[in-house]
């Protein structure tokens, strides 16, 4: 098939149809900051944060296809700035304190602020000091560190095919829940997989028995995983 | 038999809810009873439009409407009506411009001016039967696509027509079903998206209550074009009724073949099902709800793929509004010429709203696109009701933004709002008043879009709720200038950056307010008041707030009520130095914000100060004591209310004050302007005379012509409240015969000089106090006949309209939309002539502006013109001081500080603000005083105490209770005329007391277990409002 | 359901509706104030109501006013045709009222001996 000339920050690029600029921005070395994105699962642009100007209009580059012809910024003064402002949100809705995190130096969320600049969050913090549910033998889910990317959700979804990850009520109270938001230890869907520990970014979804700054986790176990299978 | 008369019962939601099936069923009785059954038809219909009048009962052949109807109204309409063929003028609409019935429905105002195309059938068939709705001429329309035209033609037909989604983004029709009809697959889906949840919109569930038929034939239609099978409506569970309806109508379109299998026994099948939705407002968004539809989480996705690729169960999916398939038929039916005639360039066809808010007519209306929101608001909608201003009007609810009044000539179209900052969204109109804080109004639309979020995308979910909490600061009084700034970060970040469309429009009503009332987001930051008195913690309570020297209305009157006169009238002089006068001639405006008027009228505040007032006065009362003096001085020029509130504050906070008056007499207009009989002049004496035992010296006969002088001398600062004295002239001649004067010249030649003289006709160009006042004055100097023209409408006269009454009682007349164009004689005047004119467009004041008519010329035949069309400050004086002077010769100052450019040198009164009220020009002296305190060293404080409710000693409870207001003595008309003596009289005391406690005391707030101490009504009464 | 038949339903039911579009040729208004009443305006309105169904007049319509002042002449009954001065008959009967409808109606033919009065439509 014919490959696409397609412009991002000023350079041109060939293409293959098909492909969302994120993927084509990756290819040729071009990162986008991402976070509800994972390779191997579905897209949803809930996060925001992979916006790319396009014509002066701001679309995910997650979900985005690459057309002939596009001209595309992935670093322009706007878009860093909605970005930052955008983790900056995301970051006051949740109890995000590195320093007393499983995830610290390992999460996707402390990466992004560094990579994004964010000094400061210029609104108040605020989250709903929900109870830790540790009902689970193995795992928990602290829900002040969730970022609700979705990523435990589909891939529960989409690759184990459990179903047990999902979401309930909406706005600033919405949330992940097991089963019919039955305590995750009771959740009986669930196979214990530990699939959305590893795809978690934040310190939300941890292993018990993992101490501050211990948690390392692997999500790119699911491209590896969702690879080997042929996907239908 | 045959059918003698139809009845049209409206059984719409709103005429339901207020007892149309009582009024039905009583008029089944009474048709019985008189053996009327065979020869009047009731019939149910949905709705008429005017819910406001609701129920509505509209009687056929005569097209009589009847509003208001109460089953107890129904016997009196059958046997005078329907026996005797009386029409039952009681139950008539009224003109609201002249005083008359209206008896057919088409001639009443509201219905003129609209076009109704969606709602032909809406209140005028019975919505459950497919008889009636096959009578009007239903399913035409279908017969005719499916039997004569390719989809193809269809399509063409719909794209021809110019019609476009009315569900708010106005995609065009036609273009979105060519997508749906090229996709290549054997099954596709047409939906209807009746999720109608904008606050304050009820189009959709009008049409589907009362003209079920004509969404489910559209829907066919559709459904043929695009080669759809299924069809679903996905309506909300708040809707019983239109769900009802539709069920019923969908059941007897199947029974008659309209749905089902070979539609008019073509290879054509298609059907429609009903999905009833849980009322999330997300869902209203096309791929949330075909989520919803298939029975996910209602939440939106990213689109591409577009549902006319991939929709309901990844079928190319069409999925239009219910408005937009009510016009189907009628374009199919007539043609799409016939369509494209009507409208604008780019918007074509008619438009329904859903007309709310403070507006006389709340209801829907259906007029053609281009019509402009002037003629939507007043004629169509009546205008604002209880003589409150027009602020703005919203329009497309928590997607939408505000169009304040200049804007009222904006012919409505999709892109003649979206330029203003609104939209014209699914066709919710919220009309707003003087009384709308629009701070609370973007804080009550984020309160709502934030917690309708659907909590995916981040900027939504969590933006929001910062906006919420930025909002809910400002209107708490706690909030930072910077927060405007991140207010407007966030609403753009959101804006731009959110998944869906809710997210995408949700800041609107933010940016919109912004745009246009960013001062309003100031005041409340800067000066932590809510001028419009919403933001309850921003005041004492509505009459306060609306005080201009923000005198603690429920405190003295709380003291009233308790007899002590004495103490009431210290609380007064604490903000307001001049209660004899302000007692009399103030525009009270807490009056017009008092929350009495919600059970029957405002409480007489006017009239109660003034019984303190006299009260002080007669008792020698001399208010709080000044402080000990400081040994600084500082100078006034003027002794008008602003001089003199100036002065007084100043002394009380130990300052040597002198006021220097040019004039023989002190009081600056309220001396040369104001008539003795609406302020007697030893009322005004008392109230100076208080002000000089005060401490205040008023140097007479001493004009001021350097202010630099004045500050050598000795004083630390000057406050210059020289007025606006100058009058403004017109054009009437050159050279002006004699006889012409100026109403500042001859208001002053009476009381200054007492020299005015008057012939038997006198005409006076005006439509403010001064006008009416030089007209009165006029009358009571002996002149026969005493005219006011007017060049425009007389309710947009800016007199008072209490002032304007008393001068019709008092026989001067008022020849309005009459504009003088020139004076006719050589020496003295003969007479004067007059342009008749008509009302134009609307301009910036949301009036209309006057254009001549094509009436002839009049000749008014008088030998004296008074021109009373204004007055303007010189700014001289400042000039002179090297401060720059604006327009109108009007000194620009800091609203709060009323401090000029120069340091030291203060300004205020009508000198900044041009003509204004006493009650403003004392607040802005106050104001000044304080700022001159810190200035010299002092901390601007002068009440020291925290404010303290006052506790009354009487059953209030026994007040809330429906009582009229008390309304003084007055002088007859007759016996007014023959003097100057004051017009007015007073309150016993007794009748002040009682007055006194009608007072709610909204000062009353919350205590801090949650009981409100204050009176059950008063609670209510603020509710309302707040 | 074909389209004929959609049409003759649309027909039926249209001559139902007529009363609500407000374009009827002819208006027949019978004064049914107290004296009209006893003088037998009920019966008269009666008769129109009937024969105008059974002849199946669709533009048609019959309405009733109050009082015209002239007790002697009751029943009176205006009938008004567009284009046409208004023909106001007088001392009505049920039988004349089923005549009015045949002659006057239908055939044009004023039926002379109980015409009270012929009144322009501009004078009004």
């Amino acid at each position: 098939m014919d490959k696409l000339r397609v412009k991002i920050d000023g350079r041109t690029i060939l293409a293959a149809p098909g492909k969302t600029i994120l993927e084509v921005a990756a290819e040729n070395g071009i990162h986008i900051p991402t976070l509800c994105h994972l390779d191997g699962l579905r897209d949803v642009g809930a996060c925001r944060l992979c916006i790319v100007d396009l014509y002066g209009q701001l679309v995910t580059s997650c979900t985005t296809k690459v057309a002939d012809g596009m001209e595309i910024g992935t670093q322009t003064e706007t878009v860093r700035a909605y970005r930052r402002t955008i983790l900056e949100l995301l970051f006051a809705e949740g109890n995000h304190v590195c320093s007393f995190c499983v995830s610290n130096g390992g999460c996707e969320l402390q990466d992004l602020a560094c990579e994004l600049d964010m000094h400061s969050v210029r609104v108040p913090y605020t989250y709903r000091r929900e109870r830790v549910d540790a009902t689970h033998p193995r795992f928990l889910i602290d829900r002040d560190r969730c970022v609700l990317c979705g990523r435990c959700v589909r891939v529960c979804q989409e690759v184990e095919g459990a179903h047990t990850w999902g979401f309930a009520e909406r706005g600033a109270t919405a949330r992940v829940i097991t089963d019919l938001a039955v305590p995750w230890g009771t959740a009986e869907s669930c196979t214990s997989c530990g699939k959305c520990v590893e795809v978690c970014p934040t310190g939300a979804i941890a292993r018990k028995g993992a101490s501050n700054a211990e948690m390392r986790k692997h999500p790119d176990l699911v491209a590896e995983l969702t690879e080997r299978r042929a996907r239908g | 038999m045959a059918g003698r008369l139809d009845v049209l019962v409206c059984s719409g939601g709103a005429c339901m809810s207020s007892h149309s099936l009582e009024v039905k069923e009583e008029l089944v009785r009474q048709l019985e009873a008189h053996h009327l059954a065979d020869e009047v038809r009731i019939v149910e219909t949905g709705c008429m439009g005017p819910c406001q009048y609701g129920p509505l009962v509209l009687v056929y052949p005569e097209g009589v409407l009847y509003k208001n109807v109460a089953a107890a109204d129904v016997a009196e309409i059958v046997s005078e009506h329907f026996l005797k063929g009386r029409v039952v003028e009681r139950l008539l609409f009224r003109s609201e411009t002249a005083d008359r019935i209206i008896q057919e429905r088409r001639s009443i105002p509201f219905f003129e001016k609209q076009m109704k195309i969606v709602l032909a059938n809406c209140g005028a068939i019975n919505p459950e039967s497919i008889e009636e709705y096959i009578g009007a001429g239903g399913y035409e329309a279908l017969g005719k696509a499916v039997t004569t035209m390719t989809p193809e033609g269809v399509v063409a037909e719909m794209k021809a027509s110019g019609l476009r989604g009315r569900g708010g983004a106005g995609f065009p029709t036609g273009t979105k079903w060519d997508f749906v009809r090229r996709e290549k697959s054997p099954k596709k889906v047409v939906v209807c998206n009746a999720d109608e949840g904008d606050p304050g919109a009820f189009m959709d569930r009008a049409v589907l209550e009362g003209d079920p038929h004509t969404v489910i034939e559209g829907m066919a239609i559709a459904a043929y074009a695009v080669g759809a099978q299924h069809g679903y409506v996905y309506v909300r569970a708040e809707y019983p009724l239109a769900i009802k309806r539709l069920r019923s109508a969908l059941e007897a379109a199947r029974k008659l073949g309209f749905l089902g299998d070979r539609i008019f026994e073509t290879a054509f099948s298609f059907d429609i099902e009903i999905r009833v939705g849980a009322g999330a407002f997300v869902c209203g968004e096309e791929t949330a709800l075909i989520a919803s539809l298939e029975g996910r989480r209602g939440v939106p996705r990213i689109r591409p793929p577009y549902p006319s690729t991939s929709g309901m169960w990844q079928l190319p999916t069409l999925l239009n509004n219910v408005e937009t398939y009510a016009n189907v038929r009628h374009i199919v039916a007539r043609g799409s010429a016939w369509f494209a005639s009507i409208g604008t360039e780019q918007s074509k066809g008619t438009k329904v709203f859903a007309l709310s808010g403070n507006v006389r007519n709340t209801g829907l209306v259906e007029v053609p696109m281009g019509t402009t929101i002037g003629e939507l608001i007043y004629d169509i909608g009546g205008g604002v009701p209880n003589g409150k201003r027009l602020k703005a009007i919203q329009t497309g609810g928590p997607s939408g933004g505000c169009i304040p009044v200049p804007y009222l000539n904006t012919p409505i179209s999709y892109e003649t709002l979206k330029e203003l900052g609104a939209i014209v969204g699914s066709g919710g109109v919220i009309v707003l008043d003087e009384d709308t804080c629009m701070v609370n109004l973007a804080r009550y639309f984020v309160e709502f879009t934030a917690s309708e979020s659907c909590g995916q995308c981040v900027p939504c979910r969590s933006g929001l709720v910062r906006m919420l909490d930025i909002l809910d600061r400002i209107t708490r009084g706690e909030g930072a200038m910077d927060d405007l700034a991140l207010l407007e970060e966030l609403a753009n970040t959101i804006k731009r950056s959110s998944l869906c469309g809710l997210g995408q429009t949700a800041p609107n009503p933010v940016l919109s307010t912004l745009q246009y009332f960013r001062d309003e987001y100031e005041e409340h930051i800067r000066h932590k008041t809510c001028p419009a008195a919403v933001c309850a913690a921003l005041f004492v309570a509505p009459c306060e707030a609306s005080c201009p020297a923000h005198v603690d209305v429920p405190a003295y009157v709380a003291h009233l009520s308790n007899g002590d006169f004495a103490k009431a009238f210290d609380i007064h002089m604490k903000t307001n130095p001049l209660p004899g006068i302000c007692g009399r001639v103030c525009y009270a405006f807490c009056e017009t914000k008092c929350q009495r008027a919600q059970i029957e009228e405002p409480v007489a505040i006017r009239d109660l100060k003034r019984s303190m007032a006299d009260y002080a006065m007669e008792h020698k009362l001399a208010g709080p004591k000044p402080r000990a003096r400081n040994g600084q001085r500082v100078a006034v020029v003027g002794s008008g209310p602003a001089g003199l509130s100036c002065g007084y504050f100043l002394a009380q906070l130990g300052y040597e004050t002198v006021l220097f008056e040019a004039l023989p007499i002190a009081g600056g207009t309220m001396a040369t302007g104001i008539p003795t009989y609406r302020l007697p002049r030893d009322i005004l004496k008392a109230d100076i005379d208080r002000i000089v035992r005060a401490g205040v010296e008023i140097k007479l006969l001493s004009p001021v012509e350097d202010l630099d002088e004045l500050l050598a001398d000795g004083y630390g600062a000057v406050f210059v409240a020289t007025g606006a004295m100058k009058a403004q002239t017109l054009a009437l001649g050159d050279p002006l015969p004699r006889g012409v004067v100026t109403g500042v010249d001859f208001l002053k030649g009476i009381h200054v000089d007492g020299t005015s003289e008057v012939g038997a006709e006198v005409v006076v160009i005006g439509g403010g106090n001064s006008a009416i006042d030089s007209a009165r004055a006029a009358r009571r100097l002996g002149a026969k006949h005493v005219t006011i023209a007017y060049r425009r409408a007389k309710a947009d006269m800016p007199a008072s309209p209490e002032e304007i009454a008393e001068a019709i009682e008092e026989g001067v007349e008022i020849l309005d939309m009459t504009s003088p164009t020139g004076v006719v004689g050589g020496g003295r005047v003969e007479g004067l002539r007059c342009a008749r004119m008509a009302a134009g467009p609307f301009d910036a004041s949301g009036r209309r502006r006057p254009v001549e008519s094509d009436q002839a010329e009049i000749v008014l035949p008088t030998s004296m013109v008074i021109v009373a069309v204004g007055q303007e400050a010189t700014g001289e004086l400042l000039r002179g001081a090297g401060i720059e002077v604006a327009k109108g010769g009007l000194v620009p100052v800091d609203p709060v500080t009323m401090s000029t450019s120069r340091p030291g040198i203060f300004a205020g009164g009508d000198a900044t603000s041009g003509p204004a009220t006493v009650v403003e020009a004392i607040g802005a002296g106050r104001r000044a005083a304080i700022a001159i305190d810190r200035f010299l060293g002092g901390n601007g404080i002068l009440e020291p105490e925290e404010r303290v409710e006052v506790a009354t000693d009487y059953d209030e409870d026994a007040y809330t209770q429906e009582r009229a207001r008390a309304v003084p003595p007055m002088a007859a008309a007759g016996t007014r005329i023959r003097s100057f003596a004051e017009v007015r009289g007073r309150f016993a005391k007794e009748q002040a007391i009682e007055e006194a406690r009608r007072c709610l005391h909204c000062d009353r707030k919350q205590t801090e277990d949650g009981v409100c101490c204050g009176s059950s009504a008063g609670e209510a009464a603020g509710a309302t409002t707040r | 359901m074909k389209l004929e038949e959609l049409r003759k339903i649309r027909e039926r039911v249209q001559n139902d509706l007529r009363l609500r579009g407000g374009a009827a040729r002819v208006k027949i208004v019978v004064g049914m104030g107290t004296s009209g009443i006893a003088a037998g305006a009920r019966e008269v309105l009666s008769a129109f109501l009937d024969e105008i169904e059974k002849r199946k007049l669709t533009d048609v319509i019959v309405t009733q006013s109050g009082e015209k002042g002239l007790a002697s002449k009751e029943p009176i009954v205006e009938v008004i045709e567009r284009d046409h001065p208004k023909v106001v008959y007088g001392g009505m009967t049920a039988e004349k009222a089923r005549r009015v409808v045949v002659e006057h109606v239908i055939h044009g033919t004023v039926v002379e001996g109980d015409v009270l009065a012929i009144v322009d439509a501009e004078k009004e």
